[in-house]
């Protein structure tokens, strides 16, 4: 439980880059998810319960601070560490590339899920434009992953020295 | 001890070398003296040491001068900054004074209670078209309350907490906002689009749009007051299923420059005004 904070600590300054940030470098709908990367990081590497919990909680903000229904986030958030929990403890996840992969399968989805429940309520309709934001933004956030997992390893490694959490 | 004959030969000699140039530059009527040779015979050097004075004397100059210049240079740059910055502060108060004067205008010609707000935050994942406000219940702002702009609808609030409200644009796909064309009068559905800004959905084939139309809003969905400026109309084409026309509209609000809103504090149903906040109004 250790890692909670860490978690959220870099959770929520994941999504302060994205939301005062990325807004003015990217067009509004393709800027790269942060804090979903950070859910797949604490999937993949953190311990699983504190994942879950940093998972539902990092959501629960990104469903406040944004316009998606209350609990949206959340739960894709939580199915993100149930999917990357268990690739972690069946497979060897270890480097760059398998991160990579993994992020642009759960991003991937994670949008599909957003746009669909979007067209579930009858919001959208499937147009084009969907797609093509669907998959920009899922390149977008993983090519993020290359400059964030670095530097989440290390701060990982110097968080976990000066707390004990393993 | 006695002095040697050299010793004292050369002290002599030199001490009347002196008195004799020392007596010969006094009077400066003569001619061709000693001293006039000593100094044709010292020029040279005279001139060497000189210049290097000079040289040396520059070289201290220019160099305590661009010691000052440097300093100098870093107090102007400073001022130049701080002004450019005064300049920049003042630029974006008189803006700001502008758009307020255009907001006032807007709240004296509504009849409905407003407040003005301020737009603190944009959507965190991007994937919907809302902005947060720094106004909340606690300023009397519930959700369904429509927010404007002096040259249109922005949208309307979707969620309200104490001291901030969400706001769904108009571009955002879940927003419907009943509107008419202001020219022919025929009333369509205006809903947000993510392949355009907007669309005017539902319109009559029979329609004799054009391009510029004023599309108002009809004041039907009880939400929007009659007669708000929503946007002009783009293009017309027919729509999917070919029953309908649909007509896509460029909102009036430059919805991604907004920085204040008016938040109308009510809606046709009547006012949702909490005991204590008429001071809002």
């Amino acid at each position: 439980m250790k890692d909670i904070p860490f978690f959220l600590l870099t959770g929520l300054g994941c999504l302060v880059i994205q939301c005062a940030i990325l807004n003015h470098i990217f067009p509004m709908e393709l800027k790269p998810d942060l804090t979903l990367l950070v859910v797949v990081w604490t999937g993949l590497n953190g311990e699983y319960v504190s994942g879950l919990l940093s998972a539902f909680l990092l959501g629960l903000t990104q469903d406040l601070l944004s316009g998606a229904p209350l609990g949206l986030f959340s739960a894709v958030y939580v199915a993100t560490v149930i999917f990357t929990g268990y690739v972690s403890d069946n497979f060897h996840v270890e480097g760059l590339g398998t991160s990579f992969a993994i992020t642009l399968l759960v991003s991937l989805v994670s949008f599909c899920v957003v746009f669909t429940s979007r067209w579930f309520a009858g919001h959208v309709t499937l147009e084009p434009e969907i797609v093509k934001i669907i998959l920009v933004k899922t390149i977008l956030t993983s090519l993020s992953l290359i400059m964030l997992k670095p530097m989440l390893d290390k701060a990982w490694k110097g968080y976990s020295r000066i707390v004990g959490a393993t | 001890m006695f002095r040697s004959i050299r010793d004292v030969t050369a002290a002599v000699v030199l001490l009347s070398l002196g008195i004799i140039l020392l007596f010969s530059s006094i009077d400066k009527s003569q001619g061709w003296t000693f001293a006039g040779f000593v100094y044709s015979a010292f020029k040279p050097i005279d001139q060497t040491v000189t210049f290097f004075q000079q040289k040396a004397g520059e070289i201290f100059r220019s160099y305590f001068w661009l010691v000052g210049v440097g300093e100098e240079n870093r107090l102007l740059t400073e001022e130049v900054r701080r002004l450019r910055t005064e300049i920049v502060t003042l630029k974006e108060k008189d803006l700001e004074n502008k758009r307020l004067k255009k907001i006032l205008t807007l709240k004296s010609k509504l009849d409905y209670p407003t407040l003005v707000a301020q737009i603190i935050g944009e959507d965190a994942s991007g994937l919907f078209r809302t902005v947060l406000i720094n106004k909340g219940t606690t300023d009397g702002v519930f959700p369904d309350m429509a927010v404007t702009v002096p040259e249109g609808i922005v949208g309307k609030i979707v969620r309200s907490s104490g001291t901030m409200a969400q706001v769904a644009m108009i571009t955002d796909p879940s927003m419907s906002v009943d509107c008419r064309v202001e020219r022919t009068r025929d009333r369509g559905l205006l809903t947000g689009s993510y392949s355009y800004s907007c669309v005017l959905q539902y319109l009559n084939k029979e329609v004799k749009l054009q391009k510029g139309d004023l599309v108002v809003t009809s004041g039907l969905d009880g939400i929007f007051p009659k007669g708000m400026v929503a946007g002009t109309i783009d293009s017309i084409r027919s729509s999917e299923h070919g029953l309908f026309v649909e007509a896509t509209v460029t909102p009036g609000a430059k919805i991604s420059e907004l920085e204040e809103v008016v938040v109308i504090l009510g809606t046709q149903g009547g006012f949702s005004m909490e005991p204590g906040q008429e001071r809002n109004r």
